[in-house]
């Protein structure tokens, strides 16, 4: 069942062509395992697949770099302060019995209480300290690993990270993903879902970021450059592809979500019917998903998550908000991206209404909060350009937050067709694109990092210019039911044919994909005209078809209740 | 290469699967694969997608000539909107030659009707850019390309013919040969019967859009869950 073994000469094929600039190519020194391969073990320092059916395949952490991890010099008196030398063992011991409740406070409370008491000028200890703390820590591999994951982690969120904690903290996390998935039997570990996500979420960011570093040469020293050029299966894009898939399959989570979906019992199997797994595998679908739409292919992004079902019910329980926003941004932000408009509407409407309920849960003035209005803004920044280019009805919850002067300027100028605010609006509202192949490290194009998202943002402007027309057609045939082809020719300032095909292309633009199917296989759907004004010419004449919206008193005074209910329960 | 296409499946399947998708040892069957599908009217968008992203994620292997196929196949198949999904993983190196062609510039151009229509002219360092990779002449160029798909004017005339019939209940014979590429009587009369159009002199009847076409109504609705509170508050 397994491809032979690539002879030797076929794993340095990247060797042969090589690029203007001389590029080593990712993989000339890095043959990643994928699967259907069983790498060599000996020159590759890779062991066997793991046996337990598929090969899936794994990471293993690169060799440290030249330098030591840490500078302990960095630390001046080497002292740990007393409420931290008490709270990593206490720490460890949650880890150890499953306390999730206990892990979850230490997690998300203590540890940024005392790096906001302690560490705001370094980062927390060093791993080698940390192990003389307690007895059996040094052997604790578990737990070493997620402390270096919440060290790393302060450092980038802190501190500025070195070339070096970048290149750590990606062995790190080969580390901790080969605790988890190079094992015969599941790792005896259960760990937050928040905490879960975190992981999947600060793995695509530190990717993300790392590409901005590399990327930014100008400001690269030449020692930082010859490591770049050194270190080139540091956060590759084939080994981030490949834990994500690894904790996919590892999983059997897309099994297990289409047995659910289709009511029948899931046969998760030995991995997939144990939490740590599951929950990993679930939250590596929205990191896939999010991955593949920083890449511009928003086609196997939406496929990633067809088996996560978008609905009120699933945010109603939801214990990580934040998951559960992302999966909704991005899967709306590619409905966006192929004209679906209605598909989008529907997407962000649903998850801004949520947010507008869940904000009071979040820490006031915490990152997450702002990191969750931020995107609350992005999606209203997209569903502005939307409406501007294609009018329809929205949830008046949403539509009062569109009513904010922030987005009614800007509207009126889209309207008018004014390009520059949607070039503005789109790079605000877009996720951070990315280049998924290093830089030629020896002669910098400008604006390396920008091209993708340029790229992206030059593509959706070609499709708006083309869209322009449609509000201006729509905006004369609203008043009318019938009118003569001739007679908008002449509001248009167009001649005859001209507008002809202007309005074919009003019909070639408006119909799309709308999907059918309550939020789960988000790629199929039926096509419909996402206008909701459409029309047909009989001969000379147009006919023209209007939608009405009825006004909607019900969501009205609901809202008009619960504010009085909100205010009189205060008043008690 | 003569694998009919249950032969493709068997061979393309396994490849598109979990990390195996970038597995850069398939660029070529791949590459293979979409020259079968332009040679015949098979269509795989999820394979030709994939090798775009091979494409993408190592440009210095990127094939022009392929992946310009790629897209003139996606293009046959609108309204999907496979043309735009893989013009946003185009590899780098390919951004400039092609990123300045729409849909619609090629819809113009494939029924003969210039580079012009609806005052979309693709701007013009683009299109010698594009003649380049071809080493096309003046004009010959752009039938050279389209004449890697088979039956691509068939196909774009038939994707034109299902825009006019979301689009007209009646509309003049000259007018519809002259989206056509200007077709002479007998290819109208093959498609008007394809598509259960009625030829009556100048006229063309398309199909009766009353039913179809109308007006609507959207009521407002207001789902149990958001008033459930309301009512629960009011029976205590």
């Amino acid at each position: 069942m397994h491809a032979p073994i690539p002879p030797p000469q076929q794993m340095a094929m990247g060797q042969q062509p090589a690029m203007s600039g001389g590029v080593p190519l990712p993989h000339s020194q890095y043959p990643f395992p994928l699967t259907g391969y069983e790498m060599p073990p000996v020159a590759m320092g890779y062991g066997g697949p793991i046996p337990y059916g598929v090969a899936v395949p794994y990471m293993q952490g690169p060799p440290p770099p030249s330098k030591p991890p840490m500078d302990v010099a960095d630390h001046p008196d080497l002292f740990i302060p007393k409420p931290v030398e008490e709270f990593l063992p206490r720490f460890r011991r949650q880890i150890r019995d499953k306390n999730i409740p206990e892990i979850l406070n230490s997690y998300e409370v203590e540890f940024n209480k005392l790096s906001d008491r302690w560490f705001t000028e370094d980062p927390w200890p060093v791993v080698e300290q940390v192990v003389t703390l307690d007895s059996g820590m040094a052997d604790d591999e578990v737990f070493i690993t997620l402390y270096k994951e919440l060290y790393f982690r302060h450092i980038y969120a802190k501190h500025k990270p070195t070339i070096d904690h970048r290149y750590n903290s990606f062995s790190n996390y080969c580390d901790l993903f080969n605790l988890i998935l190079n094992t015969e039997e599941p790792i005896d570990l259960e760990l937050p879902q928040k905490w879960l996500w975190d992981i999947i979420d600060e793995f695509i960011y530190q990717f993300q970021t790392f590409i901005q570093f590399r990327g930014k040469l100008k400001t690269r020293t030449a020692e930082e450059i010859l490591s770049l050029k050194e270190n080139q299966k540091m956060w590759n894009i084939h080994s981030v592809l490949n834990v994500l898939y690894s904790l996919i399959a590892k999983s059997n989570i897309n099994q297990q979500l289409e047995l659910n979906l289709a009511g029948e019992t899931p046969a998760p199997g030995v991995f997939g019917g144990h939490s740590l797994y599951k929950e990993l595998g679930y939250y590596g679908l929205i990191g896939l998903l999010r991955l593949h739409t920083q890449l511009g292919d928003y086609h196997q992004a939406l496929q990633s998550v067809s088996n996560i079902q978008l609905s009120k019910k699933v945010l109603a329980v939801t214990r990580v908000p934040a998951a559960h926003i992302s999966l909704y941004y991005f899967v709306g932000f590619c409905y966006f991206m192929m004209r679906r408009y209605k598909d989008t509407v529907r997407t962000f409407s649903n998850i801004i209404v949520f947010i507008q309920r869940a904000k009071q849960h979040f820490q006031p003035k915490s990152f997450q909060l702002d990191l969750v209005l931020k995107q609350n803004e992005q999606m209203l920044s997209i569903l502005a350009m939307l409406i501007s280019l294609s009018p329809q009805h929205v949830d008046e919850v949403v539509n009062s937050q569109l009513k904010h002067e922030r987005y009614t300027d800007k509207m009126a100028k889209m309207q008018k067709g004014d390009l520059k605010t949607f070039e503005e609006m789109f790079t605000f509202a877009c996720p951070k694109f990315m280049s998924p192949i290093p830089p030629d490290y020896d002669s910098l194009p400008e604006n390396y990092n920008k091209e993708p998202t340029r790229y992206q943002c030059s593509l959706f402007l070609a499709e708006v210019e083309q869209q322009l027309i449609i509000p201006t057609i729509r905006s004369y045939l609203k008043f009318y039911t019938t009118m003569p082809i001739s007679k908008l020719a002449s509001f248009m300032e167009v001649d005859e044919p001209t507008l002809r095909e202007q309005l074919l292309r009003f019909k070639h633009k408006t119909r799309t994909l709308v999907s059918t199917t309550k939020g789960v296989k988000h790629l199929s759907g039926e096509l419909q005209s996402s206008s909701d004004l459409d029309f047909y010419i009989d001969g000379d004449m147009i006919h023209i078809a209007d939608t009405k919206v009825a006004r909607r008193y019900g969501d009205f005074f609901i809202r008009q209740i619960n504010k009085l209910e909100e205010i009189a329960g205060r008043g008690n | 290469m003569s694998r009919s296409w249950e032969d493709w499946q068997g061979v393309i399947r396994p490849k598109l699967e979990g990390i195996n998708r970038y597995n850069p040892d398939n660029m070529e069957t791949l590459e293979q694969y979409a020259q079968f599908q332009a040679e015949s009217h098979h269509y795989d968008f999820e394979a030709n997608l994939t090798l775009m992203k091979l494409y993408q994620f190592e440009p210095h292997r990127a094939v022009a000539r392929v992946a310009l196929q790629i897209l003139l196949k996606a293009l046959v198949n609108m309204p999907k909107p496979d043309f735009s999904l893989l013009k946003s993983v185009l590899p780098c190196n390919l951004h400039v030659v092609f990123c300045v062609y729409t849909p619609w510039w090629w819809l113009s151009l494939a029924t003969g009707r210039g580079g012009g229509a609806g005052g979309e002219t693709p701007r013009s360092p683009g299109v010698v850019q594009f003649r380049e990779v071809w080493g096309g002449g003046e004009d010959g160029g752009v039938g050279e390309v389209t004449s890697h798909i088979s039956n691509f004017q068939e196909q774009i005339r038939k994707y034109i013919c299902s825009v006019l019939e979301v689009s007209y209940q009646t509309v003049s014979t000259e007018l519809v040969r002259e989206y056509l590429g200007g077709i002479d009587d007998a290819v109208l009369m093959e498609l008007a019967s394809g598509s259960g159009w009625t030829v009556s002199g100048e006229t063309v009847h398309i199909r009766k859009q009353e039913e179809l076409i109308k007006p609507k109504k959207i009521l407002a609705k207001i789902d149990v869950e958001s008033v459930s509170g309301i009512l629960t508050a009011a029976i205590k």
